[in-house]
């Protein structure tokens, strides 16, 4: 089996980090960036594929955290806080650039900047990658964008159908509809996903008495 | 309880318990889960294909390199650094207004110089050399002033910011800043001393780029040339766009740079591309002429450091690698980019310069 790397459960800690930056401790601040920035960079490559526009939007986010310290309010949830800051920021700053008043749909003016660029322009660091892996990336990014950015805090953050319902603002059934609809879609999408077809045929028929037993 | 025994693939990819057991391999979830497989053992293959899958779309949606993270965790940094040197002062009362940058009364200095060759100075600032983005608002009440002799003159803006002109220099700015933005239009080259407002930006606009005032106290110094249009920044930080007014079809999240002390834009106007260095000579930022730095036998990271320091730039270096380099230096007032020259001299390494940061390529002194 491929060696599978845990998200580190270092949320305590990151709750630790955020209290002492609030009280002017320099090193929990870059410290607390040290362990979330990767986390937040990836989550808004879902919005825009512009490096250069996501470094300077984190760049903004924690700058505003520093300047802001003293009125921040104490959260045990300073990933979702983080993430939800970022969305914001995020999604103002695309909505400022591309002009658009309020009643054009964010959703829809966010992929035309997602589709505007291929795959290719993003920065991949692909040599840590395998076959299996830039084919799902490839799969993922034919994603509609809402659909991405489930399977983003869902299988990269590991957040629970709750968390990203209150992220996205959306209701949780929407989530899991997303995420049914997107992992589908993968499946049709990836070798590797069809590999295992012949394996669910043979348990889907296989389930069938047991269900009626369980009936 | 859910009947994992049913479930196939897809089912377990949506199934939250199962990968917050994959992604987070928590002792109460293994123990759950080696504990199912070892009663269901048919199922462990379809097990086993789920968590490669899940680990798998973990790691496709990953697309930062750790070169990549260390630069802009040193960006941070050095931001963060300079944004407590110059501590905002003011305590505000409207916390839901979130803005982006709070910030003192304190003065905020900005030093524009644009040449425009070839550009008739005698023209009205209008919307062909300068706009603003509601240029078109004729209720808008705009003032000018222009200065074509020697010297420079004075200008004082509605909000008690003031504007050293050069000459065959021309300036616009609005009878009182009513709007959300101050925004002031220019041509040629000035000095500006701007009153922070973190309510509301300051925005120089020329006919290619738009200078924003960001935060805390800065510099820029910006040069344009038939070709280029340069920005640099002595302290703190601003923004250069494009100015995107009068080409609507350009995409404009791609021409917006941030800078930090010492880095400097270059608007390149065919290409209308903007990039991002090290200016020629970084000086020492803030503090007055610095006492001469003397090293014996420091571990060559201390020097990094130190010259990060005192110059605010970052400089990237693999400190496992160079962990066994040693200098014994006495580093002056040569310019920063001589001291790096005679320090990867002595360690037998070389220097580059990649987006606005310093890059040492070294090996290892046992």
């Amino acid at each position: 089996m491929k060696k599978s790397t845990p998200i580190p459960v270092d949320e305590p800690l990151l709750a630790d980090l955020w209290n002492r930056f609030r009280e002017n401790d320099e090193q929990a601040f870059d410290e607390l960036a040290r362990r979330r920035y990767r986390l937040l960079f990836n989550y808004a490559t879902r919005f825009t594929k512009d490096t250069e526009l996501i470094k300077d939007c984190i760049q903004d986010l924690f700058l505003e955290l520093w300047y802001r310290r003293t009125r921040l309010a104490d959260t045990p949830y300073v990933t979702v806080y983080l993430i939800c800051a970022l969305r914001n920021n995020l999604l103002r700053k695309l909505k400022v650039n591309t002009r658009l008043d309020d009643s054009v749909d964010l959703a829809a003016s966010c992929d035309v900047f997602t589709d505007n660029l291929t795959v290719e322009t993003m920065l991949i660091s692909s040599e840590s990658m395998s076959q299996n892996e830039r084919e799902i990336r490839n799969a993922i990014n034919r994603l509609p964008r809402r659909q991405q950015e489930v399977i983003f805090l869902k299988f990269y953050e590991g957040l629970s159908n709750e968390e990203i319902a209150k992220v996205m603002d959306i209701e949780k059934q929407t989530v899991a509809n997303f995420i049914y609809r997107a992992i589908n879609q993968l499946k049709n999408d990836l070798p590797s996903f069809s590999q295992i077809i012949p394996q669910i045929i043979f348990l889907f028929l296989s389930s069938q008495p047991f269900d009626l037993q369980s009936c | 309880m859910q009947d994992y025994a049913q479930y196939d693939i897809k089912d377990f990819l949506a199934d939250e318990a199962f990968c917050r057991w994959v992604l987070r391999q928590q002792p109460a979830d293994n123990a759950f889960w080696e504990n199912w497989l070892r009663n269901n053992p048919q199922r462990a293959a379809i097990v086993s294909k789920a968590k490669t899958l899940i680990s798998e779309i973990h790691h496709a949606q990953n697309y930062l390199s750790e070169e990549e993270l260390e630069m802009e965790l040193q960006r941070l940094s050095a931001a963060r650094k300079s944004a407590t040197q110059y501590p905002e002062h003011k305590e505000s009362t409207r916390r839901w207004l979130r803005p982006v940058w709070l910030g003192g009364g304190a003065l905020v200095c900005m030093l524009v110089l644009f040449l425009l060759f070839g550009n008739p100075l005698t023209r009205p600032a209008g919307p062909r050399t300068a706009h603003g983005p509601d240029s078109a608002h004729k209720t808008d009440q705009w003032v000018e002033v222009a200065h074509d002799g020697g010297g420079t003159r004075l200008v004082s803006l509605p909000d008690g910011s003031t504007v050293r002109l050069s000459g065959k220099t021309r300036i616009s700015y609005p009878a009182a800043f009513v709007k959300a933005e101050r925004e002031v239009r220019l041509n040629g080259e000035a000095f500006f001393e701007v009153i922070k407002n973190p309510e509301s930006p300051f925005k120089v606009y020329t006919s290619d780029i738009v200078t924003t005032v960001l935060g805390t106290s800065f510099t820029v110094k910006a040069f344009d040339g038939d070709k280029d249009v340069r920005v640099v920044v002595k302290t703190g930080k601003v923004t250069v766009a494009a100015n995107t007014a009068r080409d609507e079809t350009r995409e404009p999240e791609k021409n917006e740079l941030v800078l930090l002390p010492n880095q400097q834009v270059v608007y390149h106007r065919e290409e209308q591309k903007m990039k991002r260095s090290l200016i020629e000579n970084p000086a020492p930022v803030g503090q007055p002429v610095a006492a001469n730095l003397v090293f014996e036998n420091a571990p060559v990271a201390r020097v990094f450091e130190s010259l990060q320091k005192q110059y605010e730039v970052q400089i990237i270096y693999d400190a496992d690698l160079l962990a066994g380099c040693q200098l014994t230096a006495e580093l002056g007032q040569e310019p920063l980019f001589e001291k790096l020259a005679m320090i990867c001299k002595a360690i037998q390494a070389r220097y580059e310069l990649i987006d606005g940061q310093i890059i040492i390529h070294g090996s290892s002194c046992h």
